[in-house]
């Protein structure tokens, strides 16, 4: 066991004195710190009500709209609520030549309910007039319109019957009523985390090419494959530290995202339930734990990404070549799209791309995986596939090496 | 103590790089001599178990060349080695050596002696891409031994030498070869001359001659002859034979050839070298690939 630590530590020391991946690191650091800073870089632009252009900056404007959301954290999503944001809406006077959040009367009365807005247009499907109309008891239907709305998808959507029941059960579980939470913090977080997440992947991707190819180029695959461990051991090794640095970088970046997001926006909302995020989703989970679970998806997902990498450097002479298939794998499926009325098997199959299990709507999934009756949910099932496939990756990387002649 | 390779071809497509070669070495020290794509260092990686033979096999004591009980008592250096640019001389030297499964203990004992045995123990704290070719050369060189390995297989080891590293080199192949069996190959003929117990001649991929210096000087005994010549007869004795070496004294032309007969009437017969021997061999072939 010391020799095999022995090994990766050296293994460890190949892959952190690469220039390239200094270089690599360097730059995924400083671009994770920007997309997240980045956001609230610049300023916003409105024009109030005497035709006057005003600018506020976009950090500002952020603080503005927590400090409101603060405000109403923690009542419930009820009529009362609904009235009082229909009420506020109310004095926004309606132009079609000027968007209405350019207000005052938006800015002093309405904005501190934009998020209660939001989420009952979505469920009553309205827009900006078909709100300021809203009266009282439309507003106590609220928990039951968003209930029906639920179980039209579950009754009118193609699924098993095992998925249906399972939707059935989800919604029964779920709590009568909405209680509001900003989540300010969380819902930057689980955005921006896709790109730390398409980042790492490529980092990784970049990293890993040489993990066996570059000793191929260099030459030194000959002392390596006709020393003892040469075919065992030492694979092991490299696979161990491509894996641990693969995790590191991402649980690094994640935590970096996490922290920033959650300095900037707030850490309130983690006890808030998910169907704040989306009314479809089914599962009963509070925002912190669909956090939680998006984070180890997207963890697998880079470590399945690494293994791909893996295998390929061990196929091919060259770390090009495995960069390259890393890139297209990484950058094709964000213009994959598949047409609404493609069966849902084939959406949950191009979820299963690392790049698609990177993205938080891919471990929330509304859709869950079906296998011999048993219905797992995304962010369950996306794990261990990522976990599987690596698996699968590892021997064939293993294989590949064992198996690589030099000649 | 055996290594057997038994009928061992090796074909890349429709060329055969190694034909139906069977060697059974013993300890000692065997030097492999042959043109460029002979079929040497394909020979040698199918004995390291890096490059598959196309059929045949190769075995130490009964243990065949895929086994790690068989990697375990080799000691390779490839003729184009890899190493780290980043890694200093000892990291290199403890990281073979774990690759090889040496305790660390051991390792570091091991690596001091075998630093200092090629002349690199002041660099041992340096990284190697400060090292010249020959550094690099003597590093490759002291990697392969830090087993202790019963097998050395040593291709080109010293190219890139200084006259004097390599003397010393020889000397120490010599003594190693005592216990354990040793095949180098090079394109320095005086090497083998002076270390091999055994020469091993491969022409086309197959072995055309096995045997100690005088066996295989043999063959050759009465064809190396030396003469004086006009530039004229000179110039039509180059086109016509292998020609060993070639000086001028005065107006004329001092040849050293190799020929089945009398090349001109002033030629006499000279004691045959295994240089003489390699030229008359690989003459051809030589001046085909240039």
């Amino acid at each position: 066991m010391n020799l095999f630590f022995e090994l990766t530590g050296y293994e460890f020391k190949k892959i952190l004195c690469r220039k390239r991946t200094v270089i690599t690191l360097t730059l995924v650091v400083l671009l994770g710190a920007l997309s997240v800073f980045g956001t609230i870089v610049g300023n916003y632009y409105y024009t109030d009500e005497n035709g006057n252009e005003v600018a506020i900056s976009r950090y500002d404007d952020d603080m503005i709209d927590r400090q409101y959301g603060e405000e109403l954290s923690g009542r419930v999503i009820d009529a009362d609520l609904i009235m009082e944001a229909v009420e506020a809406y109310r004095q926004v006077p309606l132009n079609e030549n000027s968007w209405y959040t350019n207000t005052k009367e938006y800015q002093n009365f309405a904005r501190k309910y934009s998020e209660i807005y939001g989420i009952v247009c979505r469920i009553f499907d309205l827009d900006i007039e078909g709100f300021q109309n809203l009266t009282r008891e439309q507003a106590e239907q609220f928990d039951k319109v968003r209930r029906e709305n639920r179980e039209y998808v579950i009754e009118n959507s193609v699924i098993s019957e095992n998925m249906r029941k399972y939707w059935q059960k989800c919604l029964d579980e779920s709590p009568e009523t909405l209680i509001y939470e900003y989540s300010g913090g969380y819902d930057r977080f689980v955005t921006i985390m896709y790109t730390t997440a398409i980042m790492a992947g490529a980092a990784i991707a970049i990293i890993l090419s040489g993990i066996f190819s570059e000793e191929y180029t260099s030459g030194a695959d000959g002392l390596i494959l006709s020393s003892k461990h040469g075919k065992g051991l030492v694979i092991g090794a490299k696979l161990f530290a491509a894996f641990i640095v693969s995790a590191v970088l991402i649980i690094l970046l994640t935590a970096m995202t996490y922290a920033e997001t959650m300095i900037v926006w707030g850490s309130n909302g983690a006890d808030g339930q998910l169907l704040l995020m989306g009314n479809m989703y089914p599962y009963n989970i509070t925002i912190g734990q669909s956090a939680l679970l998006y984070c180890v998806s997207a963890l697998a997902a880079c470590l399945m990404f690494a293994a791909i990498t893996s295998v390929l450097s061990a196929i091919f002479r060259t770390p090009f070549s495995t960069i390259v298939i890393m890139a297209i794998l990484l950058i094709a499926p964000m213009f994959l799209t598949l047409p609404d009325e493609a069966p849902v098997w084939l959406f949950c199959l191009e979820n299963l791309l690392p790049t698609n299990m990177m993205a938080f709507w891919g471990a929330m999934y509304d859709y869950q995986y079906e296998i011999f009756g048993l219905i797992i949910p995304p962010y369950v099932f996306l794990p261990v596939f990522a976990v599987l496939a690596s698996c699968v990756c590892v021997y064939f990387a293993c294989r590949a090496f064992r198996k690589h002649q030099i000649g | 103590m055996e290594l057997r390779i038994d009928r061992v071809t090796k074909n890349y497509g429709s060329k055969i790089a190694c034909d139906r070669l069977s060697i059974t070495f013993g300890k000692g020290v065997y030097g492999l001599l042959g043109a460029n794509g002979a079929g040497k260092t394909t020979l040698m990686r199918m004995m390291c178990g890096i490059l598959n033979p196309t059929s045949g096999t190769i075995s130490y004591d009964g243990v065949d060349v895929s086994c790690e009980e068989y990697r375990d008592v080799l000691g390779y250096l490839p003729q184009d080695f890899g190493y780290y640019p980043e890694f200093t001389a000892q990291d290199f030297m403890m990281y073979i050596a774990a690759l090889k499964g040496i305790p660390k203990s051991k390792a570091k004992v091991k690596t001091e002696e075998l630093l200092e045995m090629v002349s690199l123990k002041n660099e041992a704290k340096k990284k190697i891409k400060t090292f010249s070719g020959g550094m690099k050369q003597r590093l490759g060189i002291a990697q392969a031994m830090l087993n202790d390995p019963k097998i050395l297989v040593l291709d080109e080891p010293t190219a890139g030498l200084d006259p004097k590293e390599r003397v010393r080199f020889r000397n120490i192949i010599s003594r190693m070869g005592a216990d354990r069996i040793i095949l180098l190959s090079t394109h320095i003929v005086s090497d083998i001359e002076h270390i091999a117990n055994t020469i091993l001649v491969m022409k086309n991929g197959q072995l055309i001659h096995e045997g100690s210096l005088e066996e295989i000087i043999a063959v050759i005994r009465g064809k190396v002859w030396e003469c004086t010549v006009p530039q004229k007869i000179s110039d039509e004795l180059t086109v016509k034979y292998p020609i060993i070496n070639t000086r001028n004294v005065g107006d004329e032309v001092f040849l050293r050839l190799v020929c089945d007969e009398k090349p001109c009437d002033d030629a006499v017969n000279a004691d045959a070298t295994l240089e003489d021997l390699y030229l008359y061999y690989f003459s051809e072939e030589e001046n085909d690939k240039s």
